[in-house]
């Protein structure tokens, strides 16, 4: 195991360690009960990614996880908190789960995958086949769970997609419809499927707050899953000394974000020694092969801007706040056109979560009224929640 | 559209500029107002929203009693909840040295016409039983208050865009054309192209980026931009309903009407336009944990900070400089901009339109700092 080689080779893990803050070539850390600081002289920031769910009508209820919560609930505690399950999204991962929940005795009304895979396979064909022909071993995960599905008659659909939990107290039944190739319902297409549990994923979002606070330079890349860090070829961000490495710089699975890691950390011990590093050639051809999937998962399952439109108007959109979306299009008729208005006018992204499920559908809601691509918010002190009682005392 | 005249225009969308643009408009001025960026976002929508009128100098404290009573008519005019309440307003005294000069002022205060009230420690521990034992008393103004300065400052906005200013957003002002001594109109920046807008009037209310504009018209205005840090906690049950500080301390605090704790620092960081929170002043801010204990255990969720305009007196700027006819400043609020926002707009809308004022604002003149320099 990577974690056993790590050790051996000397590295400190600081486990159930969160960093709160960032500045000035040290880390704020929150840890059990204290906080402390950190100073370092490079700094590599692998920090993933979030999962992205897109608001429709009763999301909030109980009985809606996230795929990915789902899965941790099972693998890591046992737990499956339903008998019939619907799940609903984008990208493979929902295949993996539904076949693990098969396993472990649970009923699957269906699953729902927004993307039509065979679709872009049809229309790119080259790079699907050269996609396979390297990746081949990476499929045979998704081909078992899909067969598995399969042998236990559990429905699996493409081009479909969930647009309301329905209940009053908690989850009795899921409403899916088709989309179409914008991901938008299909007017007219909709039924409704009796459940308990809906687990829904739409796909993932780089998890780069840290990124930010140090400065990085950012860009806008959709097909990496929206706002990534500008890098060069040894994963050096703009900020001297930092590095970034994984899906918190571009969403690409955990083959690359390895490649990128290995990378990243020669490219680090070269900066604390003082001398340079460029990759060679076998670490150069490994990371573009692993791009090129990426490119090509990313072509099939990003997100399309239907998934925005699932929303009504009294659905809320951000949960910590308890804000509905007619707020957002409110405040845009007041006149706000950047996501940073919106969150002022509607507290949008004031609470525990700092934005990070709220700020896609604000983004792709304000993008579509202005036709401007929308900067993250801003990112300040404390990343995560901190007790007033705790900044008091800060160790060095 | 951007107009080709106005006989007012105002450069800046903050509390002042609109509050000028919406007193000018309900006086039946054609005003416009031009803001560079989408709507209010600095330190108008980023303060601590205090209300108050105690603890204030004499020339800022006429205005801010009858800023306090148009803040109310805000309320009734408009029929918005921008969460204003008058909950009172608490400044608290460590030493005794420091509550004796408390009730001096407070004896200051009451020949102006302010009601204050000055507690000791027994006081405190009745009325107040969340501060912290160590205070040797404070002085209290029932009649100040606090508002969400997000919903106050669009508010005003709304106000005066019903009132029928014209509010261009998205619009950045690059050059004041000044001819034979009176400015005569405006070059704008919006979407990439450049326009002129002619006008009799400007009122320019662009906070601590007054200074870079005015001074290329020859006028001099000695603001000092500095960070103003603010955290703010989870949402939790109410606890206490005054505005708090302790200038001892260095922190003030106050509970929103939707539960959040708000906490802000007395000083500031001075000559920075970077709004950066850093750790020292997070940890700065967790002293309130010495006027409020029991806020130690409250997770802070978010931090922020806006950037003042400070003057070498702290007194704001308001008037017509002796050299240039036709330009009204209103800048340098110090930190008090929030609160005084609807009386200036109202002043400015006075001089303009009256050509004098129902409130002496004479010791705020812009020429007051080169006066002081000739003597």
């Amino acid at each position: 195991m990577l974690i056993d080689r790590a050790l051996r080779a000397g590295v400190t893990i600081a486990a159930g360690t969160t960093v709160w803050g960032a500045g000035g070539h040290q880390l704020e850390l929150a840890a059990q009960k204290r906080l402390t600081t950190l100073r370092y002289q490079a700094l590599v920031v692998a920090t993933g990614a979030t999962e992205v769910v897109a608001p429709f009508p009763g999301w909030t209820l109980p009985g809606v996880f996230t795929t990915g919560a789902l899965q941790t609930l099972l693998t890591e505690h046992g737990i499956v908190p339903g008998r019939r399950v619907v799940l609903a999204g984008a990208g493979p991962l929902q295949l993996v789960v539904a076949a693990a929940l098969v396993n472990a005795g649970i009923e699957i009304a269906g699953v729902f995958e927004a993307a039509r895979p065979s679709r872009f396979a049809v229309r790119h064909p080259a790079t699907v086949v050269g996609g396979l022909r390297r990746h081949g071993d990476r499929l045979v995960e998704g081909l078992n769970s899909a067969a598995l599905l399969m042998r236990h008659r559990v429905p699996v659909r493409r081009g479909w997609g969930i647009t309301e939990a329905i209940g009053t107290s908690e989850v009795n039944g899921a409403r899916i419809a088709r989309l179409d190739h914008t991901w938008e319902p299909i007017p007219g297409t909709d039924l409704v499927l009796k459940c308990d549990t809906i687990a829904v994923h739409h796909g993932l979002i780089p998890s780069n707050d840290l990124l930010h606070l140090v400065g990085a330079g950012f860009e806008y890349r959709p097909a990496l899953g929206g706002w990534v860090p500008i890098r060069d070829e040894s994963m050096a961000t703009t900020v001297r000394g930092v590095y970034a490495a994984g899906d918190c710089a571009g969403i690409g699975g955990a083959a690359m974000s390895g490649v990128e890691g290995e990378i990243a950390g020669i490219a680090a011990a070269a900066y604390v020694r003082g001398s340079s590093f460029t990759p060679g050639r076998e670490l150069t051809a490994g990371l573009a092969a692993e791009r090129r999937f990426r490119d090509m998962y990313g072509a099939i399952f990003r997100a399309r801007p239907g998934l925005w439109t699932m929303a009504t108007e009294r659905t809320i959109v951000c949960r910590c706040e308890d804000v509905p979306r007619s707020a957002v299009s409110q405040a845009i008729d007041r006149g706000a056109t950047t996501t940073a208005t919106v969150k002022s006018l509607t507290r949008c992204g004031m609470g525990p979560c700092q934005g990070r499920v709220c700020w896609p559908l604000i983004a792709a809601v304000v993008e579509s009224t202005t036709g401007m691509v929308q900067a993250p918010f801003t990112r300040r002190l404390p990343l995560i929640p901190v007790p007033i009682g705790r900044l008091c005392r800060v160790d060095e | 559209m951007i107009p080709t005249f106005s006989p007012v225009i105002v450069i800046g969308g903050g509390i002042i500029g609109l509050s000028a643009a919406y007193h000018l408009a309900r006086r039946g001025v054609g005003v416009a107002l031009i803001e560079k960026a989408d709507g209010p976002v600095q330190a108008s929508v980023r303060n601590a929203g205090g209300i108050r009128a105690q603890c204030r100098s004499r020339p800022e404290r006429q205005l801010a009693m009858a800023s306090i009573e148009l803040w109310r008519q805000l309320v009734v005019d408009t029929g918005q909840d921008f969460e204003y309440r008058q909950t009172g307003n608490l400044r608290m005294a460590i030493e005794p040295s420091t509550l004796v000069s408390l009730a001096g002022e407070g004896a200051d205060e009451a020949a102006d016409g302010l009601v204050t009230e000055v507690w000791d420690a027994a006081d405190l521990r009745r009325r107040a039983p969340m501060l912290s034992r160590r205070f040797a008393g404070a002085k209290y103004c029932a009649t100040d208050g606090q508002a969400n300065p997000i919903l106050a400052t669009w508010t005003m906005l709304d106000a005066a865009r019903r009132a029928g200013a014209s509010i261009l957003n998205r619009t950045e002002a690059v050059r004041i054309e000044v001819d034979a001594g009176r400015a005569v109109a405006i070059h704008v920046r919006s979407g990439g192209s450049e326009a002129r807008i002619a006008t009799e009037t400007v009122v320019h209310a662009a906070g601590p980026w007054t200074a870079g504009l005015a001074s290329e018209i020859g006028v001099t205005l000695p603001l000092t931009p500095a960070r103003d840090a603010m955290f703010v906690t989870r949402r939790t049950e109410p606890m206490f309903a005054p505005f708090v500080s302790s200038h001892e301390l260095g922190v003030y605090t106050r509970q929103t009407a939707s539960g959040h704790v708000h906490v802000g620092a007395v000083s500031s960081v001075r000559g920075t336009y970077d709004q950066t929170v850093g750790r020292f002043e997070m940890e700065r801010l967790a002293r309130v944990t010495e006027l409020i204990p029991e806020l130690a255990a409250l997770d802070v969720l978010r931090s922020w900070a806006g950037t003042l305009d400070l003057t070498p007196d702290h007194l704001p700027v308001i008037g017509t400089p002796a050299a240039l006819a036709g330009y009204v400043l209103a800048a340098g609020f110090s930190g008090h901009g929030f609160c005084l926002g609807p009386i200036v707009g109202r002043t400015v809308a006075e001089l303009i339109v009256d050509a004098k004022t129902s409130l002496d604002v004479d010791d705020l003149h812009p020429d007051r700092f080169t006066r002081a320099d000739l003597a």
